[in-house]
């Protein structure tokens, strides 16, 4: 390629080097084989957990100090980034960049582990009864026993799933990259409707009072009967919307990829107010009392009266708030990707750091 | 401003040409590298003519001469070689401009092919910035169909023959990135350092490429193949293919007076 020339100029080492630096740069930032993305948190009375790149760890929530860490030692191939699902007894399953999923323990001991999967778990696991349904890029949602890990059923889609389903009253419903939102049945896994919204989604639909509210990539916020998948109304948003809508009273709160928070009145199907804070919101909103928080790329949480949009407060924190923030009692926890903590504890009324939490290397 | 300049445009332009041709990204991605080799055709054609003429005045008496009779005085020679080309109104840097603006665009090429096929969710947010606002039609073409006859572009490539994983696609690279290298390599009598470069680079660039080709997605490879096959089209029209030195495993070899 291009060797003629370089070698008339004789300046061909220079240039080659820069060629190789080029390609590396493609390819770093941008090859298939670099699977990468934020930290996954979930969290209980006690304990938060975020999967992030080469482990999970446990964090005690009352004093952001490490309880463990799973695999105990670092392992190149085997990485996670899904946020895990917590059983009724409290034990945690996770999916990872590896294929497989795992239960572990609350002390982070595995139960078991599923190879039923053919790629990545980029999606959260979502727990429904004794079934653990985990969505899977190989198109594959997969449906195991909680218990022994065994395949009980499994539903295939046109295109990777990234995001957890939504389980309600004997149904699943999933969002797909391939444009299209499922509803299953949760006994068997049989297919009750599907939806075709002309744009990927990448998030779990959220329910209210019969409506699947999700957002797309390119089609705005789209709210489907939940019985039929029937399209009940839409709203357009300025760029891509990725993390689900949250609830919140009357109101559904969302933000988009191009930089903007929005309220929409469920009743009136129409916008009550919006937001631009200093970049792209790739999280889903989390709501306590009076106020709505949400964060995001350029590292900033926000937390807005949920009624009317007015400013509380603002944290600015390091990395990239693309998670979704969540509540635990009092506080907001906020995980980083590439900032210098891990998870930060915010007190969920004033926004003063409670802890941080960083991995020993 | 890299964004700005060159990969918003091409990661647009590589889909709407997606678009246009059906949903097929492996012959976006032929269709693409033909269009951008195109635009590009009067840089590359430039530093090929400087090429030329480097060679021929390297052939020349009075180049051959210096080189005997400063043999041992580099820099009397370096002064001399700066005179001839002063004499006959050749700018040495005349081959390198236009090569060095040819980086960015290649570079932003393959960046811009890497995007489309975003594996995991950072890789599609990012894609999700690069998307001009006044095309939004483009979002709805997410994600995009990465099947292209037996691959998939967005994973590293193997055909399966016989239970054994053959990496075709690799292999085809290192030897269009070798033939594109050897068929223009100029007959040369200097068996000096530029000579030993150009062997150097003979051998190791296809190794290299064939190496990202194995490792990275096929989508990348396939760049690397079209784009090393319009090479050797180009050469050949321009009549500067040296068929000869396909079959010469050595250095470059003299060249035969006529």
């Amino acid at each position: 390629m291009h060797i003629a020339n370089l070698r008339s100029a004789r300046i061909g080492a220079p240039l080659v080097l820069m060629i190789a630096a080029g390609l590396l740069a493609g390819c770093s930032t941008g090859g298939a084989t670099l699977a990468s993305s934020w930290p996954g948190v979930a969290v209980t009375d006690t304990t938060a957990y975020v999967a992030y790149a080469e482990a999970i760890y446990a964090v005690d929530l009352a004093t952001g100090q490490q309880r463990w860490r799973y695999p105990a030692e670092a392992d190149r191939q085997v990485t996670f980034y899904a946020a895990p699902a917590i059983t009724e007894d409290g034990q945690l399953i996770v999916g990872g960049y590896d294929n497989r999923v795992r239960r572990l323990t609350a002390e982070g001991t595995q139960v078991w582990q599923s190879e039923a999967a053919g790629d990545r778990i980029i999606g959260a696991p979502a727990i429904a009864g004794d079934l653990v349904l985990v969505p899977s890029a190989d198109h594959t949602l997969y449906a195991l026993n909680t218990a022994s890990g065994a395949l009980v059923w499994r539903f295939e889609a046109k295109h990777s799933l990234w995001a957890a389903p939504l389980v309600d009253e004997g149904h699943a419903y999933l969002a797909s990259l391939d444009h299209f939102v499922y509803a299953l049945d949760l006994a068997d896994g049989r297919l009750l409707w599907e939806r075709d919204l002309g744009s990927a989604m990448a998030d779990t639909p959220a329910l209210v009072d019969g409506l699947l509210l999700v957002g797309t990539f390119g089609a705005g916020l789209q709210a489907l009967d939940a019985a039929t998948g029937e399209p009940t109304w839409s709203l357009p948003s300025e760029g891509w919307i990725w993390g689900s809508p949250t609830v919140a009273g009357t109101a559904a709160l969302f933000g988009d990829v191009a930089g903007t928070l929005y309220a929409v009145d469920l009743a009136r199907q129409a916008e009550v107010w919006r937001v631009q804070p200093d970049g792209a919101v790739a999280g889903s909103p989390a709501v306590l009392g009076d106020l709505v928080y949400f964060t995001t790329e350029s590292g900033t949480v926000y937390a807005r009266q949920a009624a009317s949009g007015a400013p509380a407060w603002e944290q600015a924190l390091t990395g990239k708030l693309y998670a979704d923030p969540l509540l635990a009692g009092d506080m907001l926890l906020v995980a980083s990707m590439q900032g210098e903590s891990l998870l930060t504890a915010l007190d969920a009324a004033t926004g003063a750091i409670r802890w941080s939490f960083t991995p020993a290397r | 401003m890299w964004d700005t300049l060159i990969l918003n445009p091409m990661v647009n332009s590589l889909l709407l040409i997606y678009d246009v041709l059906g949903d097929n990204f492996g012959l976006a991605i032929i269709v693409f590298t033909i269009i951008v080799r195109l635009i590009t055709l009067p840089l590359t054609w430039q530093s090929q003519k400087s090429t030329q003429k480097m060679q021929e005045l390297q052939q020349s008496k009075k180049w051959q001469d210096i080189q005997k009779k400063y043999k041992d005085d580099k820099q009397k020679m370096q002064e001399e070689q700066l005179k001839l080309y002063k004499e006959v109104g050749f700018n040495p840097l005349s081959g390198c401009l236009p090569t060095l603006i040819q980086f960015p665009i290649i570079i932003g090429l393959y960046q811009a092919i890497m995007r489309a096929l975003p594996a995991a969710p950072v890789q599609l947010l990012d894609l999700a910035k690069h998307f001009y606002p006044f095309l939004p039609g483009l979002a709805r073409l997410v994600p995009l169909n990465s099947q292209f006859l037996w691959m998939d572009l967005g994973r590293p490539e193997r055909l399966p023959v016989a239970g054994i994983e053959i990496p075709v696609l690799a292999i085809v690279v290192v030897i269009t990135s070798w033939l594109s290298t050897k068929l223009m390599t100029p007959p040369s009598g200097d068996g000096g350092q530029g000579a030993q470069m150009s062997q150097m680079m003979g051998i190791y660039m296809p190794l290299l490429l064939g190496y990202f080709a194995y490792q990275y997605s096929a989508g990348l490879a396939l760049y690397f193949v079209v784009s090393n096959v319009l090479q050797i089209i180009q050469s050949a029209a321009m009549g500067k293919v040296n068929w000869r030195q396909v079959l010469s495993f050595g250095g470059p070899r003299p060249a035969k007076k006529a």
